[in-house]
């Protein structure tokens, strides 16, 4: 019978990860209930459910930083730091159902990443529980510290392979003021590419540079879907925020400077809702459980030549653009996905394979490293977690 | 250090890229951290990632402890070669490989000075952000090593931040590339764990980094105070009221004399603090701000606050702050800095508190700091060839270095631990962190040969019991 466990402090959670190492019986770690409901086909029964550590441990806004327990909620976190006027800039598509802990081990993010970055630049210090269930820390609640070994840094994209995050403290941003939205129709990839190029050189400094797919933009919220105009490669949403002046300068100089170029932009749409808007475009370019997805990581001016390449493949097409990330969501077969994943290497990046009904998987593994780097991999994980009991699924 | 090592790296590298002779090896007995020196038995130029493979994999071979070393400019005895062993001075590889602003990214050797990097991408409308006050002379390995920030990294983030991947020599003399142009690999953050490892994961040979847009404009100011509590209530209110300040650096009366001797700018000399304070970005915002600051300061009792009105004003202003270690000369023979961090909102506590220890130990401590982190850098002022006044400033030192751990705060906002605070290490972290940290170390460096005796409580791997500092610090000192 498949075990279920909720501890509510981490000394609990602690002595049950010590148990489960002596015995060496592997588990899973899901953020919430509703993640422990969804168990992937090879993965181990027995789950640790985090939604009992769910507190803001220390939150002095006058610092901007938070300190909160892993369980807790991305959308109680929001509600949180709203009260302080600020913000974990980091966009998620479900927070209602996605913890902190998940943002992290998952290295989670949308489409501010462009002018916001990602989780590397906002945790500042973690406590975490080892697979030998030894309770440790790194980092602190300061924003600038270099004692010791950046493991707050390591573990993020851990997916649960090398700790059971217990607390995260994270430095934060104050809120925008204000934010506007812009949409460039693009009828062809090298109108994406006029369009990354004129952005890059810009003088405005927008924190979204989102390009979808005609099927995704079919799906958009009316606000940024555009009402006619040519847009059979699909649009580029391009995002300013900041004090009021400054977006609605920035907005003028984006339309004037797409034009000079031959693109037609839509005037700007202010954005009443942000955090919305970003998760809402965020669950777009998700792959369902049903899905093959893909997350490559290109060189920003190799992003048009890869979206061509996956949408020829008959996916689901959106991107980070400015940022060189590329989400794609269908029915993808083997060979497509090795043929992209090649161009990807091409083009000095990566892809990540998600299959959670492990539909190709023996075929093409979810990620390809070079032998060193696995290796190196390999010893990490098993400084952390030897016995390999932690989330040994989601190992690569 | 046997003939056939020695024979080994001549095959390796050209007899003028070897030093070896006790004159020659003097130069590179410590590095900004002056209290304690060891020579190393030999140091070596290498000019390729493939001398570099062979060197290492060379000391492996014969169980000779090794360390890289850019510049020099560590001020924790991050280069200190404990045990001795093989230096690998990295000046020699200081290219840069590739500038690509389209996919804002660079490429470049370890060598390769901090400031050099901007000043070749000057005129492209991007800059590398991490900008260390030594930034004229440490170099992008240095910074990689100890994870580098600066009084920009308040807005733009430390080194890890811009940092996209790594090539290194592992300790066991593998080549390995850790991330690249288009940033980490997927899974768990290598690189983001490499950066800061201070050259105990190996040798670095090759960084991607960040390119970062410049900054539309910005405005510079000089905020002046009558006491210290008001300033630190200006750079409190600052930052409660959302402002984020490309910097907000901190100098106060002691250090602003020495300033004023050295470059005249104009300082205030009856002023207990001052407040540099430089908002960038767009035009269309930063007047704005600029005048929200000086509203704070006022309401915080700010005597005055002016503004640089020319880029050379406020280029002589930087000047001023960054090379404001260099004026210390005329105040004393000797110093000593410290780089804790406290919460910012603890910066009026820890103030005071330097200031109190230093009346009970008799030394004077001048600040100058990076305020809008919470990063301190008291600097004590002695005279080093007085033995008793050394025991007082490294007791004086420790101090403040507990009451920032008290604070809440660290030991070492971007200087490193290096040697000099090994000691505080057990009482910052605990068992198992300690104990996690070292299995991470062996993951990269099982032998301990690369860099031993630096960061953490142990000298390295099994096998490195033998080696021992010669001078442990302070406590050769008290």
């Amino acid at each position: 019978m498949p075990e279920m466990f909720a501890p509510t402090n981490t000394e609990e959670l602690a002595d049950r990860v010590r148990a489960r190492a002596d015995a060496r019986l592997p588990f899973r770690v899901a953020g919430t209930a509703d993640d422990a409901e969804t168990i992937p086909p090879d993965a181990p029964a027995d789950t640790l459910v985090m939604s009992g550590l769910a507190a803001v441990v220390d939150y002095p806004s006058d610092d901007m930083t938070i300190t909160v327990e892993a369980g807790m909620t991305i959308a109680a976190l929001q509600d949180t730091l709203k009260a302080g006027h600020q913000q974990l800039p980091l966009d998620i598509g479900w927070p209602e159902t996605t913890t902190v802990g998940d943002l992290v081990a998952g290295d989670l993010h949308g489409p501010r990443r462009y002018g916001y970055g990602t989780a590397r630049d906002y945790v500042i210090g973690i406590q975490a529980v080892d697979g030998r269930g030894r309770v440790f820390h790194s980092g602190g609640r300061v924003v600038k510290n270099v004692a010791g070994y950046d493991i707050c840094r390591l573990v993020i994209g851990s997916r649960g392979t090398l700790c059971v995050l217990t607390q995260l403290t994270f430095k934060l941003k104050p809120s925008p003021a204000a934010g506007s939205a812009l949409i460039v129709p693009l009828a062809d990839p090298a109108q994406l590419s006029n369009a990354l190029s004129t952005i890059n050189t810009s003088a405005s400094r927008p924190v979204v540079v989102q390009y979808l797919c005609p099927r995704t933009v079919s799906q958009c919220p009316e606000a940024v879907a555009p009402s006619s105009a040519s847009a059979s490669f699909g649009v580029l949403l391009v995002a300013v925020e900041g004090l009021p002046q400054s977006v609605e300068w920035q907005c003028s100089v984006l339309l004037d400077e797409f034009r000079a170029t031959g693109l037609s932009a839509s005037s700007a749409t202010e954005i009443s809702d942000p955090e919305e808007l970003w998760a809402r475009i965020t669950r777009l370019q998700s792959a369902s459980l049903d899905e093959i997805g893909i997350l490559a990581t290109v060189r920003p001016t190799t992003v048009p030549a890869f979206i061509e390449a996956a949408r020829k493949l008959n996916l689901r097409v959106s991107a980070l653009a400015g940022s060189g990330v590329v989400c794609g969501a269908g029915d993808a077969k083997a060979p497509g996905i090795a043929e992209l994943r090649s161009l990807a290497a091409s083009m000095d990046g990566h892809l990540v394979l998600r299959d959670p009904q492990r539909r190709v998987t023996a075929d093409v593994p979810r990620c390809s490293y070079s032998p060193k780097v696995q290796s190196l991999r390999e010893r990490v994980r098993d400084a952390f977690d030897p016995d390999h009991i932690l989330n040994p699924h989601e190992w690569i | 250090m046997t003939p056939q090592f020695l024979q080994r790296l001549q095959s390796i590298l050209d007899a003028h890229k070897i030093l070896s002779t006790d004159d020659e090896l003097l130069v590179y007995e410590c590095d900004g951290y002056v209290v304690e020196k060891k020579s190393p038995d030999v140091v070596v130029f290498p000019e390729s990632t493939g001398q570099i493979v062979a060197i290492v994999k060379a000391c492996r071979e014969f169980r000779i402890p090794f360390v890289p070393r850019g510049a020099g400019t560590s001020l924790a005895g991050g280069c200190l070669p404990v045990g001795g062993g093989v230096m690998i001075a990295l000046t020699r590889m200081k290219k840069i490989l590739e500038l690509n602003t389209a996919d804002r990214y660079a490429v470049v050797e370890p060598g390769l000075v901090n400031v050099h990097l901007t000043k070749a991408l000057k005129g492209t409308g991007f800059h590398y952000a991490p900008d260390p006050s030594s930034q004229g002379a440490c170099t992008i390995g240095g910074n990689v090593a100890t994870n580098s920030g600066g009084p920009h990294t308040l807005k733009y983030g430390v080194t890890v931040n811009h940092v996209l991947g790594v090539e290194f020599v592992s300790p066991d003399g593998e080549l390995i590339q850790l991330g690249g142009p288009a940033g980490s690999d997927p899974g768990f953050d290598l690189t983001g764990l490499f950066v800061g490892n201070e050259g105990t994961f190996g040798v670095v040979t090759k960084v991607w980094v960040r390119l970062t847009r410049d900054p539309a404009g910005c405005r510079t100011m000089l905020g002046v105070f009558e006491t210290v509590d008001e300033a630190t209530s200006a750079i409190s209110r600052i930052i409660a009221a959302g402002i984020v300040p490309a910097a907000l650096e901190m100098m106060d009366k002691g250090i602003i004399g020495a300033l004023e001797q050295a470059y005249q700018f104009g300082f205030p000399l009856d002023a207990e603090a001052v407040l540099l304070i430089e908002v960038d970005g767009l035009e269309a915002a930063i007047d704005s701000e600029a005048e929200q600051i000086v509203a704070l300061c006022d309401q915080s009792g700010a005597r005055e606050v002016r503004r640089a009105q020319s880029e050379a004003e406020r280029l002589l202003l930087w000047k001023c702050r960054k090379q404001a270690f260099g004026a210390i000369g005329r105040l004393s023979p000797s110093y000593c800095t410290q780089d804790g961090v406290v919460p910012r909102t603890q910066l009026p506590t820890i103030l005071r508190s330097i200031r109190e220890i230093g009346k009970r130990y008799d030394i004077e401590i001048v600040n100058v700091f990076h305020a809008g982190d919470g990063n301190i850098h008291p600097i004590l002022l002695f005279d080093e060839r007085d033995a008793e006044q050394v025991s007082r400033v490294m007791k004086a030192s420790d101090e403040i270095l507990e009451k920032c751990i008290d604070l809440g705060g660290s030991v070492s906002g971007e200087h490193g631990i290096g040697v000099e605070k090994i000691s505080f290490m057990n009482r910052l972290f605990t068992d198992n962190d300690i104990a996690v940290m070292e299995s991470v170390r062996t993951a990269f460096n099982a032998d301990g040969l690369c860099s031993p005796g630096k960061m953490l409580p142990t000298a390295g791997a099994c096998g490195m019991e033998h080696i021992e500092r010669d001078k442990p610090s302070r406590r050769a000192a008290v």
